[in-house]
Protein backbone atom coordinates (compact mmCIF):
# COMPACT_ATOMS: atom_id res chain seq x y z
CA UNK A 1 0.00 0.00 0.00
CA UNK A 2 1.17 3.51 -0.88
CA UNK A 3 0.68 4.98 2.62
CA UNK A 4 2.91 2.32 4.22
CA UNK A 5 5.82 3.34 2.00
CA UNK A 6 5.94 6.70 3.79
CA UNK A 7 6.84 4.90 7.03
CA UNK A 8 10.22 3.36 7.80
CA UNK A 9 10.50 -0.24 9.03
CA UNK A 10 11.02 0.91 12.61
CA UNK A 11 8.01 3.26 12.52
CA UNK A 12 5.82 0.45 11.21
CA UNK A 13 7.20 -1.90 13.88
CA UNK A 14 6.36 0.60 16.63
CA UNK A 15 2.89 1.24 15.16
CA UNK A 16 2.21 -2.53 15.07
CA UNK A 17 3.36 -2.80 18.68
CA UNK A 18 1.07 0.04 19.69
CA UNK A 19 -1.97 -1.43 17.89
CA UNK A 20 -1.49 -4.86 19.48
CA UNK A 21 -0.93 -3.39 22.97
CA UNK A 22 -4.02 -1.17 22.82
CA UNK A 23 -6.38 -3.81 21.39
CA UNK A 24 -5.22 -6.44 23.90
CA UNK A 25 -5.46 -3.99 26.83
CA UNK A 26 -8.98 -2.91 25.84
CA UNK A 27 -10.11 -6.54 25.41
CA UNK A 28 -8.67 -7.58 28.78
CA UNK A 29 -10.07 -4.50 30.59
CA UNK A 30 -13.60 -4.92 29.36
CA UNK A 31 -13.49 -8.67 30.14
CA UNK A 32 -12.28 -8.04 33.71
CA UNK A 33 -14.67 -5.15 34.35
CA UNK A 34 -17.59 -7.39 33.44
CA UNK A 35 -16.69 -9.75 36.33
CA UNK A 36 -17.74 -9.38 39.94
CA UNK A 37 -15.38 -9.74 42.93
CA UNK A 38 -16.40 -13.34 43.67
CA UNK A 39 -15.63 -14.50 40.10
CA UNK A 40 -11.87 -14.83 40.70
CA UNK A 41 -11.80 -18.18 38.93
CA UNK A 42 -12.68 -16.55 35.64
CA UNK A 43 -9.51 -14.42 35.62
CA UNK A 44 -7.38 -17.41 34.57
CA UNK A 45 -9.62 -18.10 31.60
CA UNK A 46 -9.56 -14.42 30.57
CA UNK A 47 -5.74 -14.37 30.76
CA UNK A 48 -5.47 -17.43 28.51
CA UNK A 49 -7.92 -15.91 26.00
CA UNK A 50 -5.97 -12.63 26.09
CA UNK A 51 -2.66 -14.41 25.41
CA UNK A 52 -4.20 -16.27 22.45
CA UNK A 53 -5.64 -12.98 21.12
CA UNK A 54 -2.24 -11.25 21.52
CA UNK A 55 -0.46 -14.03 19.57
CA UNK A 56 -3.01 -14.11 16.73
CA UNK A 57 -3.23 -10.33 16.49
CA UNK A 58 0.58 -10.02 16.50
CA UNK A 59 0.83 -12.52 13.62
CA UNK A 60 -1.70 -10.53 11.57
CA UNK A 61 -0.56 -6.98 12.39
CA UNK A 62 3.20 -7.60 12.28
CA UNK A 63 2.73 -9.78 9.19
CA UNK A 64 0.93 -6.94 7.45
CA UNK A 65 3.03 -3.96 8.61
CA UNK A 66 6.51 -5.47 8.95
CA UNK A 67 6.87 -7.76 5.94
CA UNK A 68 10.18 -6.42 4.66
CA UNK A 69 13.64 -7.31 5.95
CA UNK A 70 14.39 -6.29 9.53
CA UNK A 71 16.71 -3.25 9.81
CA UNK A 72 19.58 -3.21 12.28
CA UNK A 73 19.47 -0.43 14.89
CA UNK A 74 21.77 2.52 14.25
CA UNK A 75 22.85 5.36 16.58
CA UNK A 76 19.73 7.43 15.89
CA UNK A 77 17.48 4.45 16.66
CA UNK A 78 19.33 3.95 19.94
CA UNK A 79 18.79 7.60 20.87
CA UNK A 80 15.08 7.41 20.04
CA UNK A 81 14.86 4.21 22.08
CA UNK A 82 16.61 5.84 25.05
CA UNK A 83 14.28 8.86 24.80
CA UNK A 84 11.22 6.56 24.79
CA UNK A 85 12.56 4.54 27.72
CA UNK A 86 13.02 7.79 29.66
CA UNK A 87 9.41 8.83 29.01
CA UNK A 88 8.13 5.34 29.90
CA UNK A 89 10.13 5.31 33.14
CA UNK A 90 8.85 8.77 34.07
CA UNK A 91 5.20 7.74 33.49
CA UNK A 92 5.69 4.49 35.43
CA UNK A 93 7.27 6.34 38.37
CA UNK A 94 4.41 8.86 38.56
CA UNK A 95 1.76 6.13 38.40
CA UNK A 96 3.56 3.95 40.97
CA UNK A 97 3.87 6.89 43.39
CA UNK A 98 0.16 7.56 42.94
CA UNK A 99 -0.70 3.90 43.58
CA UNK A 100 1.58 3.74 46.64
CA UNK A 101 -0.28 6.74 48.00
CA UNK A 102 -3.57 4.98 47.37
CA UNK A 103 -2.34 1.79 49.08
CA UNK A 104 -1.22 3.88 52.04
CA UNK A 105 -4.57 5.60 52.30
CA UNK A 106 -6.27 2.23 52.33
CA UNK A 107 -4.69 1.36 55.70
CA UNK A 108 -4.40 4.82 57.22
CA UNK A 109 -6.52 7.11 59.31
CA UNK A 110 -8.00 8.32 56.03
CA UNK A 111 -9.59 4.93 55.50
CA UNK A 112 -12.55 5.20 53.19
CA UNK A 113 -11.16 8.04 51.08
CA UNK A 114 -8.94 6.14 48.62
CA UNK A 115 -9.77 5.02 45.10
CA UNK A 116 -9.05 1.46 46.24
CA UNK A 117 -11.93 1.58 48.72
CA UNK A 118 -14.10 2.90 45.95
CA UNK A 119 -12.96 0.15 43.56
CA UNK A 120 -13.57 -2.55 46.15
CA UNK A 121 -17.03 -1.18 46.79
CA UNK A 122 -17.77 -1.24 43.07
CA UNK A 123 -16.44 -4.81 42.92
CA UNK A 124 -13.41 -4.80 40.59
CA UNK A 125 -11.70 -8.19 41.14
CA UNK A 126 -7.98 -8.23 42.14
CA UNK A 127 -7.91 -4.45 42.21
CA UNK A 128 -4.31 -4.08 43.41
CA UNK A 129 -3.01 -6.38 40.67
CA UNK A 130 -5.04 -4.62 37.99
CA UNK A 131 -4.03 -1.16 39.17
CA UNK A 132 -0.35 -2.11 38.79
CA UNK A 133 -1.01 -3.81 35.44
CA UNK A 134 -2.70 -0.62 34.24
CA UNK A 135 0.38 1.39 35.29
CA UNK A 136 2.70 -0.96 33.35
CA UNK A 137 0.53 -0.88 30.21
CA UNK A 138 0.21 2.92 30.35
CA UNK A 139 3.98 3.33 30.74
CA UNK A 140 4.67 0.95 27.85
CA UNK A 141 2.14 2.76 25.64
CA UNK A 142 3.72 6.13 26.51
CA UNK A 143 7.16 4.71 25.66
CA UNK A 144 6.09 3.36 22.26
CA UNK A 145 4.01 6.43 21.38
CA UNK A 146 6.83 8.85 22.28
CA UNK A 147 9.27 6.87 20.09
CA UNK A 148 6.82 6.91 17.19
CA UNK A 149 6.28 10.67 17.52
CA UNK A 150 10.05 11.21 17.74
CA UNK A 151 10.56 9.27 14.50
CA UNK A 152 7.72 11.05 12.68
CA UNK A 153 9.09 14.45 13.65
CA UNK A 154 12.44 13.38 12.29
CA UNK A 155 14.67 14.34 15.19
CA UNK A 156 17.24 12.36 17.10
CA UNK B 1 22.29 30.63 26.05
CA UNK B 2 21.75 31.08 22.33
CA UNK B 3 20.97 27.83 20.49
CA UNK B 4 23.82 26.57 18.30
CA UNK B 5 23.11 24.88 15.00
CA UNK B 6 24.92 22.24 13.02
CA UNK B 7 24.57 22.45 9.26
CA UNK B 8 26.04 20.16 6.61
CA UNK B 9 26.81 19.68 2.94
CA UNK B 10 25.96 15.97 2.77
CA UNK B 11 23.28 16.32 0.11
CA UNK B 12 25.50 18.53 -2.04
CA UNK B 13 28.43 16.11 -1.71
CA UNK B 14 26.23 13.17 -2.67
CA UNK B 15 25.24 14.94 -5.85
CA UNK B 16 28.84 15.96 -6.59
CA UNK B 17 30.08 12.39 -6.11
CA UNK B 18 28.09 10.86 -8.94
CA UNK B 19 24.60 11.22 -7.57
CA UNK B 20 25.04 8.66 -4.80
CA UNK B 21 21.69 7.70 -3.25
CA UNK B 22 20.89 8.10 0.43
CA UNK B 23 20.60 4.32 0.67
CA UNK B 24 24.11 3.82 -0.79
CA UNK B 25 25.64 6.36 1.58
CA UNK B 26 23.72 4.89 4.51
CA UNK B 27 25.02 1.40 3.75
CA UNK B 28 28.59 2.66 3.33
CA UNK B 29 28.65 4.43 6.70
CA UNK B 30 26.56 1.82 8.56
CA UNK B 31 23.30 3.62 9.34
CA UNK B 32 19.72 3.56 8.02
CA UNK B 33 18.53 5.68 5.08
CA UNK B 34 16.23 7.56 7.48
CA UNK B 35 19.24 8.70 9.50
CA UNK B 36 20.90 10.17 6.37
CA UNK B 37 17.58 11.85 5.52
CA UNK B 38 17.38 13.35 9.04
CA UNK B 39 21.02 14.54 8.87
CA UNK B 40 20.48 16.21 5.49
CA UNK B 41 17.37 17.94 6.82
CA UNK B 42 19.38 19.21 9.84
CA UNK B 43 16.98 17.36 12.10
CA UNK B 44 19.57 15.07 13.59
CA UNK B 45 23.11 15.83 14.72
CA UNK B 46 25.26 12.74 14.14
CA UNK B 47 27.79 11.44 16.62
CA UNK B 48 31.40 12.51 16.09
CA UNK B 49 32.24 9.01 14.88
CA UNK B 50 29.48 9.01 12.24
CA UNK B 51 30.42 12.54 11.15
CA UNK B 52 34.01 11.36 10.58
CA UNK B 53 32.82 8.28 8.69
CA UNK B 54 30.72 10.45 6.35
CA UNK B 55 33.58 12.90 5.79
CA UNK B 56 35.99 10.01 5.13
CA UNK B 57 33.55 8.46 2.66
CA UNK B 58 33.57 11.68 0.61
CA UNK B 59 37.33 12.11 1.21
CA UNK B 60 36.77 15.60 2.57
CA UNK B 61 37.90 17.27 5.83
CA UNK B 62 35.24 17.20 8.54
CA UNK B 63 34.76 20.98 8.56
CA UNK B 64 33.87 21.07 4.87
CA UNK B 65 31.09 18.52 5.46
CA UNK B 66 29.73 19.78 8.80
CA UNK B 67 29.63 23.40 9.97
CA UNK B 68 28.91 24.66 13.44
CA UNK B 69 27.08 27.99 13.55
CA UNK B 70 27.09 29.87 16.83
Amino acid sequence: MQILENYSYRERYLAANLIVDIVVAVYYSQAVLSLSVDEYGEIGRIIVKTIVLAILLSLVVFGFLCRDKKQALDERDMRVRAYGNGIGYWVLTILMMFLMGQFLLEDSVFRGTSMIEYALNTKIPLYHFHAMLFALITADTARTLSQLIRYRRGYE
Amino acid sequence: MKEAKLSNQVKLLRLQHGDITQAQLAKAVGVTRQTILAIEGNKYSPSLELAFRIAKYFDEPLESVFQYED
